[in-house]
């Protein structure tokens, strides 16, 4: 089964994004923190990061650019509750691959991972 | 030589004489005194023979004059005769025995007779002056020593031209004259002359109870001239003073009266013999016999009679003081409170409306300091709304993401059960579809704890007084500023001491203050490093108080603003908060009976603390009770969240 990395503080959030991607036949890796994403890494490259702007410590638009630093080719998710233009600029220019706003669909979720899985 | 030494000490003695007789004038030299002896006779006038005898006393007894006056008085009305003149006589020559009597005073007709009966043994060579109706026959008065003085006439005539004067529309005249001497047909003839002028109908034979019944009955245009009323025929019988008094109490027209002693009595007035002129009359003539002038060479005068009114009638008949004849006199004049305490009353007013502008304006001033006081919480009223609109401002992000949150799970839950029930290859995992429906509820929960959290702080009310738990309004005032403390990497600790009391008061604003001190809190570790960005929120209890106290590890408070940061209008936020944060969250506590203050703290940074009374005595209480309920605006705006 294909590898989905999720880093997302909200554990109600974290629990319902667990039950999208199996339902849409994925494995998820669960991430409370950016850190904790970095101190372990999944141990498959996933085929794709789900990620929220927000979070305690350092924010999701820092892990992206870690990530695009350290040279990942991660395809990068970034789902926010934030309606924050800045925050979508910076994420598009650090070459996120989409950029969904909550509350946003399972559907347009999975939708979006089948798209990277036939790239 | 001018002279012999003998000349001229002649020459200075004449000088001298000449000189002392200048200097040391005849006055110098006692005169010879001399005694003078009044006789009055004390009836029903009595009142008036003070009067009378004052008058002659003033006359007598003017420097230079050097008299011994003395008055006695002959009391027949009260005492029997012929005992009563008896002992007069012989009191007058004991108590004068051995002193010459230089003139003698006689006072009304009768003392007259007395003195002239007994006259040869009591002082046979005094001259007499008299004041009566009757004067004495020339042959005794002519005879010496000599006898002269001023007749009493009344003037009944004059009065009625007076009344008739006065009165102009008169048509009738009612004539109250009886008294056994009464000469009738002398009377009508005096008065003939007026009844051209008037109608005059004579009351002169009729019992009093008729005369009353008469001047009762007298039309309008009428008038009673009141002469003189006595009879004795059917008993006893009033003394003209109060017969007088009767017909002007039944009289429903001005009464005109001729004796002075009337007027007073109800009568309105008359042309009447001053009982001043008299004596002064009689006064001056014997001044001049004891000048040396002799008596029969003075002829008796007659005394004038003088208009005399009562006040109080003139005022009940309408008859102005104008009106009245020049050298009139006006007695019983009552003057009113005005005049007769004009500068009292003046000053006293003054004083009194002095006193009624100042306390008015004190009032006036208090009222206004309360409606200032109203109008300013009011005003804070406002403007804790606004400034927790504008809390809110800052934390709409906030907002947004913590609705969001739930929102999200519930809609991506809602289509994971979407996708299991339309699968038809597998029949749905109820125990899966049931785990979801359940977080579904609890996430709905959620996001409607999230709007009434965020609602109860745009709710604008006034103030409530229910039990308050601190600990609990600080966990959910961190929740509330959880996110945004996140976002901009502020480490949130809390330090709340278990099981502190619940005090009274409003939970909202108490919120609302704990929301201002942590906002500025963060605002304040904004420019530290993200490591140093560090909020603390204790609780503890001591004292009978609650203390909230939330410590940064900002740069601190500038020594000399401490105080002055709870004024209105202080801020240092350079984006232009309105500075009203913790203007309002102070005067929040001290609604609530307890006190805020800052410091900064040893290890850097500032704490920013309140502390609430827990338990107030009853006073405090219902005056806090009073604070809170009585400021604040009640309008209450719920818009739908």
């Amino acid at each position: 089964m294909p590898l989905v990395a999720v880093v997302e503080d909200d554990p109600a959030s974290q629990k319902t994004l667990a039950r999208v991607l199996r339902m849409g036949g994925y494995q998820a890796a669960l991430y409370a923190s950016a850190e904790e994403f970095l101190a372990s890494p999944p141990k498959s490259t996933p085929i794709g990061l789900l990620l929220d702007v927000h979070l305690s410590g350092m924010t999701g638009l820092d892990l992206q650019r870690r990530l695009k630093d350290e040279g990942s080719t991660i395809p990068v998710i970034v789902i926010t509750a934030f309606e924050d233009v800045r925050s979508r600029e910076q994420a598009e220019r650090l070459g996120c691959v989409a950029y969904l706003r909550k509350p946003c669909e399972a559907d347009t979720i999975l939708t979006l991972l089948r798209q990277l899985a036939r790239d | 030589m001018l002279g012999s030494p003998r000349r001229w000490l002649w020459r200075i003695a004449t000088l001298t004489l000449a000189l002392a007789t200048y200097v040391c004038p005849a006055e110098a030299q006692p005169q010879p005194r001399r005694t003078v002896l009044v006789v009055h006779w004390s009836p029903e006038e009595f009142p008036i023979n003070p009067r009378r005898d004052a008058a002659i006393r003033e006359v007598l007894l003017a420097p230079p004059e050097t008299i011994d006056y003395f008055a006695e008085y002959l009391e027949s009305d009260r005492f029997a005769e012929p005992h009563a003149s008896k002992s007069l006589r012989d009191y007058i020559q004991n108590k004068y025995q051995g002193r010459r009597i230089d003139l003698v005073v006689a006072v009304t007709d009768v003392a007259l007779q007395f003195v002239l009966q007994y006259r040869n043994d009591l002082f046979p060579s005094a001259p007499i002056v008299f004041a009566g109706f009757f004067p004495p026959e020339p042959e005794i008065r002519l005879a010496d020593p000599g006898i002269t003085g001023a007749v009493m006439a009344e003037g009944y005539e004059e009065t009625l031209a007076l009344a008739l004067r006065l009165h102009p529309s008169t048509t009738q005249v009612f004539v109250v004259a009886k008294w056994p001497e009464l000469r009738f047909d002398s009377l009508h003839a005096d008065l003939r002359a007026f009844e051209s002028r008037a109608r005059i109908h004579y009351l002169t034979e009729e019992p009093l109870a008729d005369v009353l019944k008469a001047v009762r009955a007298a039309p309008r245009d009428s008038l009673v001239l009141f002469i003189r009323y006595a009879d004795n025929s059917s008993g006893p019988s009033p003394t003209n003073d109060v017969a007088a008094r009767m017909v002007a109490e039944a009289a429903a027209v001005p009464v005109y009266g001729v004796a002075e002693s009337n007027i007073g009595s109800g009568v309105i007035g008359g042309a009447v013999l001053s009982p001043e002129t008299v004596g002064k009359r009689v006064g001056e003539i014997a001044l001049r016999i004891l000048h040396g002038a002799r008596p029969q060479d003075i002829p008796i005068e007659k005394t004038a009679v003088t208009p005399t009114f009562d006040w109080r009638q003139l005022r009940r008949w309408g008859v102005a003081e104008t009106a009245l004849p020049a050298g009139s006199i006006v007695r019983f004049r009552q003057f009113s409170l005005w005049e007769r305490y004009r500068t009292a009353i003046i000053v006293t007013a003054s004083v009194l409306v002095l006193q009624s502008v100042l306390i008015a304006s004190l009032v006036f001033e208090r009222r206004r300091r309360r409606l200032a006081e109203v109008d300013s919480r009011r005003h804070l009223a406002a403007m804790a709304h606004l400034d927790r609109r504008a809390a809110m401002g800052e934390l709409a992000t906030s907002l947004a993401h913590e609705l969001n949150q739930p929102l999200n799970a519930i809609l991506q839950n809602a289509g994971v059960a979407k996708m299991l029930l339309s699968a038809n290859t597998l029949p749905p995992e109820l125990g899966e579809m049931a785990d979801i429906i359940n977080d579904i509820r609890k996430d709905d929960i959620r996001a409607s704890e999230v709007i009434r959290r965020m609602r109860g702080l745009l709710q604008k009310h006034e103030l409530e007084s229910h039990p308050v738990n601190l600990n609990e309004v600080a966990q959910e005032t961190v929740a509330i500023v959880g996110p945004d403390a996140r976002s901009r990497d502020v480490q949130l600790e809390m330090d709340l001491t278990d099981g502190v009391r619940s005090i009274m008061g409003d939970r909202v604003h108490l919120q609302q203050v704990v929301l201002n001190l942590l906002i500025n809190a963060m605002d304040a570790v904004g420019t530290m490093p993200s490591e140093r960005r560090r909020v603390r929120l204790c609780s503890t209890q001591s004292n009978g108080e609650v203390r909230l106290a939330v410590t940064d590890s900002g740069i601190g408070i500038p020594a000399d603003r401490i105080s002055a940061i709870f004024e209105p209008f202080y801020t240092t936020k350079e984006a232009g908060g309105m500075g009203m944060g913790l203007a309002i969250s102070r005067s929040i506590i001290e609604a609530h009976a307890g006190r805020i203050a800052a410091e900064n703290n040893a290890a850097g940074g500032a704490t920013v603390w309140f502390s609430v009374p827990i338990r107030l005595d009853q006073t405090e209480e219902a005056a806090a009770r009073d604070v809170l309920a009585s400021g604040l605006e009640i309008a209450t705006l719920t818009k739908g969240l």
